[in-house]
Protein backbone atom coordinates (compact mmCIF):
# COMPACT_ATOMS: atom_id res chain seq x y z
CA UNK A 1 0.00 0.00 0.00
CA UNK A 2 1.45 3.31 -1.09
CA UNK A 3 1.50 5.98 1.60
CA UNK A 4 0.15 9.21 0.13
CA UNK A 5 0.08 11.16 3.40
CA UNK A 6 2.39 14.18 3.66
CA UNK A 7 4.92 13.77 6.47
CA UNK A 8 4.68 16.17 9.41
CA UNK A 9 8.32 17.22 8.93
CA UNK A 10 7.71 18.04 5.27
CA UNK A 11 4.66 20.08 6.17
CA UNK A 12 6.68 22.10 8.71
CA UNK A 13 9.41 22.54 6.11
CA UNK A 14 6.94 23.84 3.53
CA UNK A 15 5.40 26.24 6.06
CA UNK A 16 8.87 27.49 7.12
CA UNK A 17 9.82 28.02 3.48
CA UNK A 18 6.62 29.91 2.67
CA UNK A 19 6.98 32.05 5.81
CA UNK A 20 10.60 32.92 4.99
CA UNK A 21 9.65 33.94 1.43
CA UNK A 22 6.74 36.00 2.81
CA UNK A 23 9.01 37.68 5.38
CA UNK A 24 11.53 38.43 2.60
CA UNK A 25 8.93 40.33 0.59
CA UNK A 26 7.85 42.17 3.74
CA UNK A 27 11.49 43.18 4.23
CA UNK A 28 11.74 41.63 7.70
CA UNK A 29 14.71 39.48 6.69
CA UNK A 30 16.68 42.49 5.37
CA UNK A 31 19.23 42.58 8.27
CA UNK A 32 19.95 38.84 8.02
CA UNK A 33 20.18 39.03 4.22
CA UNK A 34 22.53 42.02 4.39
CA UNK A 35 24.70 40.21 6.94
CA UNK A 36 24.83 37.06 4.77
CA UNK A 37 25.82 39.13 1.75
CA UNK A 38 28.46 40.95 3.81
CA UNK A 39 29.91 37.56 4.77
CA UNK A 40 29.89 36.27 1.19
CA UNK A 41 30.89 39.44 -0.69
CA UNK A 42 34.62 39.70 0.26
CA UNK A 43 35.27 36.04 -0.52
CA UNK A 44 33.32 36.27 -3.78
CA UNK A 45 35.27 39.38 -4.77
CA UNK A 46 38.53 37.51 -4.15
CA UNK A 47 37.31 34.53 -6.18
CA UNK A 48 36.33 36.86 -9.02
CA UNK A 49 39.69 38.66 -8.90
CA UNK A 50 41.56 35.35 -9.16
CA UNK A 51 39.72 34.69 -12.41
CA UNK A 52 40.04 38.24 -13.72
CA UNK A 53 43.78 38.42 -13.08
CA UNK A 54 44.54 34.87 -14.17
CA UNK A 55 46.62 34.94 -17.36
CA UNK A 56 47.54 31.50 -18.68
CA UNK A 57 50.90 30.60 -20.28
CA UNK A 58 49.20 30.34 -23.68
CA UNK A 59 47.92 33.87 -23.30
CA UNK A 60 51.44 35.13 -22.40
CA UNK A 61 52.93 33.41 -25.48
CA UNK A 62 50.17 34.82 -27.65
CA UNK A 63 50.78 38.28 -26.20
CA UNK A 64 54.49 38.05 -27.07
CA UNK A 65 53.82 37.13 -30.69
CA UNK A 66 51.16 39.79 -31.00
CA UNK A 67 53.42 42.45 -29.52
CA UNK A 68 55.64 42.91 -32.58
CA UNK A 69 52.76 43.16 -35.06
CA UNK A 70 50.98 45.56 -32.74
CA UNK A 71 54.08 47.73 -32.44
CA UNK A 72 54.45 48.16 -36.20
CA UNK A 73 50.78 48.94 -36.65
CA UNK A 74 51.01 51.40 -33.74
CA UNK A 75 53.72 53.35 -35.50
CA UNK A 76 51.65 53.84 -38.64
CA UNK A 77 48.59 54.66 -36.54
CA UNK A 78 50.64 57.25 -34.64
CA UNK A 79 51.39 59.09 -37.86
CA UNK A 80 47.72 59.01 -38.85
CA UNK A 81 46.76 60.26 -35.40
CA UNK A 82 49.13 63.19 -35.64
CA UNK A 83 47.23 64.32 -38.72
CA UNK A 84 43.91 63.65 -37.03
CA UNK A 85 45.00 65.59 -33.95
CA UNK A 86 45.69 68.63 -36.06
CA UNK A 87 42.27 68.29 -37.71
CA UNK A 88 40.68 67.78 -34.29
CA UNK A 89 42.17 70.99 -32.97
CA UNK A 90 40.81 72.94 -35.91
CA UNK A 91 37.38 71.33 -35.47
CA UNK A 92 37.37 72.03 -31.72
CA UNK A 93 38.00 75.69 -32.36
CA UNK A 94 35.34 75.73 -35.06
CA UNK A 95 32.88 73.90 -32.79
CA UNK A 96 33.52 76.33 -29.95
CA UNK A 97 32.86 79.23 -32.24
CA UNK A 98 29.65 77.73 -33.61
CA UNK A 99 28.41 76.83 -30.12
CA UNK A 100 28.90 80.34 -28.89
CA UNK A 101 27.02 81.59 -31.91
CA UNK A 102 24.10 79.21 -31.25
CA UNK A 103 24.08 79.91 -27.49
CA UNK A 104 24.57 76.17 -26.94
CA UNK A 105 24.16 75.11 -23.34
CA UNK A 106 26.97 72.85 -22.09
CA UNK A 107 25.78 69.36 -21.28
CA UNK A 108 26.12 68.56 -17.60
CA UNK A 109 28.44 65.68 -16.84
CA UNK A 110 26.49 62.66 -15.62
CA UNK A 111 27.19 61.64 -12.00
CA UNK A 112 28.40 58.10 -11.51
CA UNK A 113 29.01 55.50 -8.81
CA UNK A 114 32.09 53.30 -8.86
CA UNK A 115 31.63 49.69 -7.79
CA UNK A 116 33.61 46.48 -7.59
CA UNK A 117 32.49 43.29 -9.38
CA UNK A 118 31.94 40.52 -6.85
CA UNK A 119 30.72 37.64 -9.01
CA UNK A 120 28.04 36.27 -11.27
CA UNK A 121 24.34 35.53 -10.84
CA UNK A 122 23.71 32.13 -9.20
CA UNK A 123 20.92 31.19 -11.62
CA UNK A 124 21.36 30.41 -15.29
CA UNK A 125 18.27 32.19 -16.64
CA UNK A 126 20.12 35.52 -16.74
CA UNK A 127 23.84 35.91 -17.25
CA UNK A 128 24.42 38.87 -14.98
CA UNK A 129 27.29 40.08 -12.85
CA UNK A 130 26.94 41.30 -9.28
CA UNK A 131 28.45 44.62 -8.15
CA UNK A 132 28.93 45.80 -4.57
CA UNK A 133 26.80 48.98 -4.77
CA UNK A 134 23.04 49.16 -4.64
CA UNK A 135 20.02 51.28 -3.95
CA UNK A 136 21.77 53.06 -1.09
CA UNK A 137 24.34 54.43 -3.58
CA UNK A 138 21.57 55.80 -5.80
CA UNK A 139 21.59 53.00 -8.36
CA UNK A 140 18.33 52.28 -10.21
CA UNK A 141 17.17 49.79 -12.82
CA UNK A 142 18.10 50.46 -16.49
CA UNK A 143 21.08 52.69 -15.68
CA UNK A 144 24.08 52.07 -17.95
CA UNK A 145 27.26 50.53 -16.56
CA UNK A 146 30.61 51.58 -18.01
CA UNK A 147 34.31 51.08 -17.53
CA UNK A 148 37.04 53.65 -18.10
CA UNK A 149 36.04 56.87 -19.80
CA UNK A 150 32.91 55.48 -21.42
CA UNK A 151 33.01 51.86 -22.59
CA UNK A 152 29.54 50.39 -22.12
CA UNK A 153 29.52 46.95 -20.48
CA UNK A 154 25.85 46.53 -19.56
CA UNK A 155 22.76 47.81 -17.82
CA UNK A 156 21.38 47.45 -14.30
CA UNK A 157 18.55 44.89 -14.15
CA UNK A 158 17.99 44.46 -10.42
CA UNK A 159 18.90 46.49 -7.37
CA UNK A 160 19.13 45.42 -3.74
CA UNK A 161 20.19 47.60 -0.80
CA UNK A 162 23.89 46.84 -1.04
CA UNK A 163 24.33 45.00 -4.34
CA UNK A 164 23.11 45.33 -7.93
CA UNK A 165 22.86 42.95 -10.88
CA UNK A 166 24.27 44.06 -14.24
CA UNK A 167 23.19 42.44 -17.48
CA UNK A 168 26.27 42.44 -19.71
CA UNK A 169 26.05 43.40 -23.38
CA UNK A 170 26.92 39.80 -24.37
CA UNK A 171 23.92 38.36 -22.50
CA UNK A 172 21.13 36.79 -24.59
CA UNK A 173 18.54 39.17 -23.16
CA UNK A 174 20.61 42.31 -23.68
CA UNK A 175 19.37 44.75 -26.33
CA UNK A 176 21.00 48.17 -26.83
CA UNK A 177 20.20 50.83 -29.42
CA UNK A 178 23.46 51.55 -31.25
CA UNK A 179 25.01 53.55 -34.07
CA UNK A 180 27.93 52.64 -36.31
CA UNK A 181 30.40 55.45 -36.84
CA UNK A 182 30.35 55.12 -40.64
CA UNK A 183 29.33 57.65 -43.27
CA UNK A 184 25.61 57.06 -42.83
CA UNK A 185 25.73 56.64 -39.03
CA UNK A 186 23.86 53.32 -39.43
CA UNK A 187 21.45 52.44 -36.66
CA UNK A 188 20.85 48.98 -35.25
CA UNK A 189 20.36 46.89 -32.13
CA UNK A 190 23.30 45.33 -30.29
CA UNK A 191 22.45 41.91 -28.85
CA UNK A 192 24.40 39.25 -26.99
CA UNK A 193 24.75 35.55 -27.63
CA UNK A 194 25.18 33.06 -24.75
CA UNK A 195 27.65 35.37 -23.03
CA UNK A 196 30.15 34.57 -25.77
CA UNK A 197 29.55 37.04 -28.60
CA UNK A 198 28.05 40.42 -29.36
CA UNK A 199 26.25 41.11 -32.63
CA UNK A 200 24.50 44.08 -34.16
CA UNK A 201 21.22 43.42 -35.94
CA UNK A 202 18.78 45.46 -38.04
CA UNK A 203 21.42 47.41 -39.97
CA UNK A 204 19.85 48.58 -43.25
CA UNK A 205 21.23 46.51 -46.16
CA UNK A 206 21.98 49.47 -48.41
CA UNK A 207 24.36 51.14 -45.92
CA UNK A 208 28.07 50.43 -46.19
CA UNK A 209 29.59 48.96 -43.04
CA UNK A 210 33.29 48.17 -42.85
CA UNK A 211 35.40 46.11 -40.50
CA UNK A 212 36.92 48.11 -37.62
CA UNK A 213 34.14 50.71 -37.73
CA UNK A 214 33.36 51.75 -34.17
CA UNK A 215 29.94 51.12 -32.62
CA UNK A 216 28.55 53.51 -30.01
CA UNK A 217 25.25 53.89 -28.18
CA UNK A 218 22.77 55.84 -30.28
CA UNK A 219 21.13 57.74 -27.44
CA UNK A 220 17.69 56.66 -28.72
CA UNK A 221 17.17 54.64 -25.56
CA UNK A 222 15.92 56.03 -22.28
CA UNK A 223 18.71 56.43 -19.68
CA UNK A 224 21.55 55.47 -22.04
CA UNK A 225 23.36 58.58 -23.32
CA UNK A 226 24.75 58.78 -26.84
CA UNK A 227 28.43 58.10 -27.44
CA UNK A 228 29.29 55.24 -25.10
CA UNK A 229 31.66 52.92 -26.92
CA UNK A 230 30.41 49.35 -27.37
CA UNK A 231 33.05 47.85 -29.66
CA UNK A 232 34.24 47.58 -33.23
CA UNK A 233 32.92 45.65 -36.22
CA UNK A 234 34.74 42.33 -36.58
CA UNK A 235 32.69 40.67 -39.35
CA UNK A 236 29.69 41.57 -41.51
CA UNK A 237 26.95 39.24 -42.74
CA UNK A 238 25.00 40.73 -45.65
CA UNK A 239 22.84 38.01 -47.18
CA UNK A 240 20.74 38.77 -50.28
CA UNK A 241 17.65 37.03 -48.90
CA UNK A 242 17.59 38.92 -45.59
CA UNK A 243 16.05 42.36 -45.13
CA UNK A 244 18.81 43.59 -42.82
CA UNK A 245 22.51 43.01 -42.48
CA UNK A 246 24.16 41.77 -39.31
CA UNK A 247 27.58 42.49 -37.85
CA UNK A 248 29.64 40.61 -35.30
CA UNK A 249 31.27 42.99 -32.84
CA UNK A 250 34.53 42.78 -30.94
CA UNK A 251 33.71 44.32 -27.53
CA UNK A 252 35.97 47.20 -26.54
CA UNK A 253 36.89 45.36 -23.32
CA UNK A 254 37.12 41.73 -22.15
CA UNK A 255 33.76 41.33 -20.43
CA UNK A 256 34.81 38.23 -18.49
CA UNK A 257 37.56 40.08 -16.65
CA UNK A 258 35.77 43.11 -15.26
CA UNK A 259 36.84 44.12 -11.78
CA UNK A 260 35.76 47.75 -11.33
CA UNK A 261 32.86 49.44 -13.10
CA UNK A 262 30.96 52.74 -12.93
CA UNK A 263 27.20 53.12 -12.97
CA UNK A 264 25.93 56.29 -14.67
CA UNK A 265 23.15 57.73 -12.53
CA UNK A 266 21.06 58.81 -15.49
CA UNK A 267 17.51 58.61 -14.13
CA UNK B 1 27.08 19.38 21.83
CA UNK B 2 27.43 16.69 19.17
CA UNK B 3 24.13 17.86 17.70
CA UNK B 4 25.40 21.43 17.49
CA UNK B 5 28.69 20.34 15.92
CA UNK B 6 26.80 18.32 13.34
CA UNK B 7 24.65 21.32 12.48
CA UNK B 8 27.73 23.58 12.18
CA UNK B 9 29.34 20.99 9.93
CA UNK B 10 26.29 20.91 7.65
CA UNK B 11 26.12 24.72 7.54
CA UNK B 12 29.82 24.90 6.60
CA UNK B 13 29.23 22.34 3.87
CA UNK B 14 26.24 24.31 2.53
CA UNK B 15 28.21 27.59 2.51
CA UNK B 16 31.12 25.85 0.72
CA UNK B 17 28.74 24.45 -1.89
CA UNK B 18 27.20 27.87 -2.51
CA UNK B 19 30.67 29.46 -2.80
CA UNK B 20 31.79 26.81 -5.25
CA UNK B 21 28.56 27.12 -7.24
CA UNK B 22 29.01 30.89 -7.57
CA UNK B 23 32.72 30.44 -8.39
CA UNK B 24 31.96 27.88 -11.10
CA UNK B 25 29.34 30.16 -12.62
CA UNK B 26 31.91 32.99 -12.60
CA UNK B 27 34.99 31.09 -13.72
CA UNK B 28 33.65 29.04 -16.62
CA UNK B 29 32.12 30.12 -19.90
CA UNK B 30 29.08 28.65 -21.63
CA UNK B 31 28.26 25.72 -21.68
CA UNK B 32 30.29 24.66 -18.63
CA UNK B 33 28.83 27.42 -16.46
CA UNK B 34 25.44 25.68 -16.87
CA UNK B 35 26.60 23.03 -14.39
CA UNK B 36 24.42 23.35 -11.28
CA UNK B 37 26.43 22.37 -8.19
CA UNK B 38 23.57 23.18 -5.82
CA UNK B 39 21.28 20.74 -7.64
CA UNK B 40 24.06 18.14 -7.61
CA UNK B 41 24.60 18.56 -3.85
CA UNK B 42 20.89 18.35 -3.02
CA UNK B 43 20.37 15.61 -5.62
CA UNK B 44 23.14 13.54 -4.04
CA UNK B 45 21.58 14.00 -0.58
CA UNK B 46 18.05 13.19 -1.72
CA UNK B 47 18.47 10.73 -4.61
CA UNK B 48 21.53 8.74 -3.58
CA UNK B 49 20.83 8.72 0.17
CA UNK B 50 17.06 9.35 0.38
CA UNK B 51 15.98 10.19 3.92
CA UNK B 52 13.10 12.38 5.03
CA UNK B 53 15.40 14.74 6.96
CA UNK B 54 17.61 15.46 3.94
CA UNK B 55 14.87 17.66 2.46
CA UNK B 56 15.65 20.26 5.14
CA UNK B 57 18.94 20.91 3.29
CA UNK B 58 16.93 22.60 0.51
CA UNK B 59 15.86 25.41 2.82
CA UNK B 60 19.21 27.09 3.74
CA UNK B 61 21.00 26.11 0.52
CA UNK B 62 18.51 27.58 -1.92
CA UNK B 63 17.49 30.55 0.17
CA UNK B 64 21.13 31.70 0.59
CA UNK B 65 21.92 31.15 -3.09
CA UNK B 66 18.81 33.14 -4.04
CA UNK B 67 20.36 36.23 -2.42
CA UNK B 68 22.77 36.24 -5.38
CA UNK B 69 20.18 35.76 -8.11
CA UNK B 70 18.17 38.03 -10.38
CA UNK B 71 15.24 35.62 -10.28
CA UNK B 72 12.40 36.71 -7.94
CA UNK B 73 13.08 35.47 -4.41
CA UNK B 74 11.50 32.11 -3.61
CA UNK B 75 10.91 30.86 -7.14
CA UNK B 76 13.93 28.57 -7.14
CA UNK B 77 13.38 27.45 -3.53
CA UNK B 78 9.74 26.47 -3.99
CA UNK B 79 10.27 24.68 -7.31
CA UNK B 80 13.32 22.81 -6.02
CA UNK B 81 11.51 21.84 -2.80
CA UNK B 82 8.43 20.50 -4.64
CA UNK B 83 10.59 18.67 -7.16
CA UNK B 84 12.73 16.98 -4.49
CA UNK B 85 9.70 16.27 -2.26
CA UNK B 86 8.05 14.29 -5.07
CA UNK B 87 11.32 12.56 -6.03
CA UNK B 88 12.01 11.70 -2.37
CA UNK B 89 8.51 10.23 -2.00
CA UNK B 90 8.96 8.19 -5.21
CA UNK B 91 12.33 6.87 -4.01
CA UNK B 92 11.03 5.96 -0.53
CA UNK B 93 7.70 4.42 -1.60
CA UNK B 94 7.70 3.30 -5.25
CA UNK B 95 11.20 2.83 -6.73
CA UNK B 96 13.01 1.71 -3.61
CA UNK B 97 15.74 -0.17 -5.45
CA UNK B 98 19.04 1.70 -5.98
CA UNK B 99 20.87 1.28 -9.27
CA UNK B 100 22.52 3.47 -11.86
CA UNK B 101 19.31 3.54 -13.91
CA UNK B 102 17.20 4.57 -10.92
CA UNK B 103 19.63 7.39 -10.10
CA UNK B 104 19.61 8.48 -13.75
CA UNK B 105 15.81 8.36 -13.91
CA UNK B 106 15.35 10.15 -10.56
CA UNK B 107 17.93 12.78 -11.52
CA UNK B 108 16.33 13.55 -14.89
CA UNK B 109 12.81 13.42 -13.42
CA UNK B 110 13.61 15.81 -10.57
CA UNK B 111 15.54 18.12 -12.89
CA UNK B 112 12.76 18.35 -15.48
CA UNK B 113 10.16 18.85 -12.75
CA UNK B 114 12.33 21.54 -11.11
CA UNK B 115 12.86 23.48 -14.32
CA UNK B 116 9.21 23.15 -15.41
CA UNK B 117 8.01 24.48 -12.06
CA UNK B 118 10.73 27.15 -12.08
CA UNK B 119 9.64 28.60 -15.42
CA UNK B 120 5.96 28.12 -14.57
CA UNK B 121 6.49 30.29 -11.49
CA UNK B 122 8.50 32.79 -13.52
CA UNK B 123 5.70 33.07 -16.09
CA UNK B 124 3.27 33.41 -13.19
CA UNK B 125 5.53 36.11 -11.75
CA UNK B 126 5.39 38.03 -15.04
CA UNK B 127 1.66 38.40 -14.55
CA UNK B 128 2.43 40.17 -11.29
CA UNK B 129 5.02 42.51 -12.81
CA UNK B 130 8.30 40.53 -12.71
CA UNK B 131 10.65 41.77 -15.45
CA UNK B 132 12.52 38.57 -16.38
CA UNK B 133 12.66 38.11 -20.17
CA UNK B 134 12.32 34.51 -21.29
CA UNK B 135 13.97 33.52 -24.59
CA UNK B 136 12.76 29.95 -25.03
CA UNK B 137 15.27 28.82 -27.66
CA UNK B 138 18.20 29.82 -25.42
CA UNK B 139 16.49 28.48 -22.29
CA UNK B 140 16.04 25.02 -23.83
CA UNK B 141 19.70 24.89 -24.93
CA UNK B 142 20.82 25.94 -21.42
CA UNK B 143 18.43 23.35 -19.91
CA UNK B 144 19.91 20.57 -21.98
CA UNK B 145 23.47 21.51 -21.07
CA UNK B 146 22.55 21.88 -17.39
CA UNK B 147 20.78 18.52 -17.41
CA UNK B 148 23.58 16.67 -19.22
CA UNK B 149 26.36 18.13 -17.05
CA UNK B 150 24.59 17.97 -13.68
CA UNK B 151 22.91 14.58 -14.04
CA UNK B 152 26.01 13.13 -15.73
CA UNK B 153 28.15 14.10 -12.76
CA UNK B 154 25.44 12.91 -10.31
CA UNK B 155 25.52 9.44 -11.91
CA UNK B 156 29.32 9.47 -11.90
CA UNK B 157 29.26 10.47 -8.24
CA UNK B 158 26.85 7.60 -7.50
CA UNK B 159 29.18 5.14 -9.27
CA UNK B 160 32.20 6.34 -7.29
CA UNK B 161 30.38 6.27 -3.95
CA UNK B 162 28.94 2.76 -4.56
CA UNK B 163 32.45 1.60 -5.41
CA UNK B 164 33.54 2.55 -1.88
CA UNK B 165 30.34 1.78 0.02
CA UNK B 166 29.71 -1.62 -1.62
CA UNK B 167 32.61 -3.08 -3.59
CA UNK B 168 35.47 -1.86 -1.39
CA UNK B 169 33.48 -2.08 1.85
CA UNK B 170 35.31 -4.55 4.16
CA UNK B 171 32.14 -5.30 6.18
CA UNK B 172 30.92 -7.50 3.32
CA UNK B 173 34.09 -9.57 3.46
CA UNK B 174 33.80 -9.90 7.25
CA UNK B 175 30.14 -10.92 6.90
CA UNK B 176 31.00 -13.54 4.29
CA UNK B 177 33.75 -14.99 6.47
CA UNK B 178 31.36 -15.30 9.36
CA UNK B 179 28.87 -17.12 7.14
CA UNK B 180 31.54 -19.50 5.80
CA UNK B 181 33.12 -20.37 9.13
Amino acid sequence: MVNLKIKKGHFYLLVTLMLLIFFHYLGWLQPIENLTRQIFNPALTKLHLIKAENITTDEINKQQTDWQTNWTSCQSERQEQAVLLAQYKILTEENKELKSQLNFRERKSIPSVTARVIGKDSEDSDRAIIINAGELAGIKIEQPVIVGEGILVGKIIQVENDISFVRLINDNNSKIAATILNRKQSLGIVEGGYGLSVKMNFIPRNEIVLNNDQVITSGLELNVPRGLLIGTIAAIENEAYQPFQQAILAPAIDLSKLTVVSVLLTN
Amino acid sequence: MAWLLKKIMWLTLIITVIFLHLALRDWFDFPFNCFNLIFLFLGAAIIIWPQNNNLWLVLPTVLISELFSVVPFGVSAISLFISFLITNWLLLNIITNRSILIVLFAGIFSFILYRLLFYLFLIGGQLFGSSIDLLWSEIIISWLWECVLTIGILVLFYLITTLFTKRFNPSYVILNRKNIF
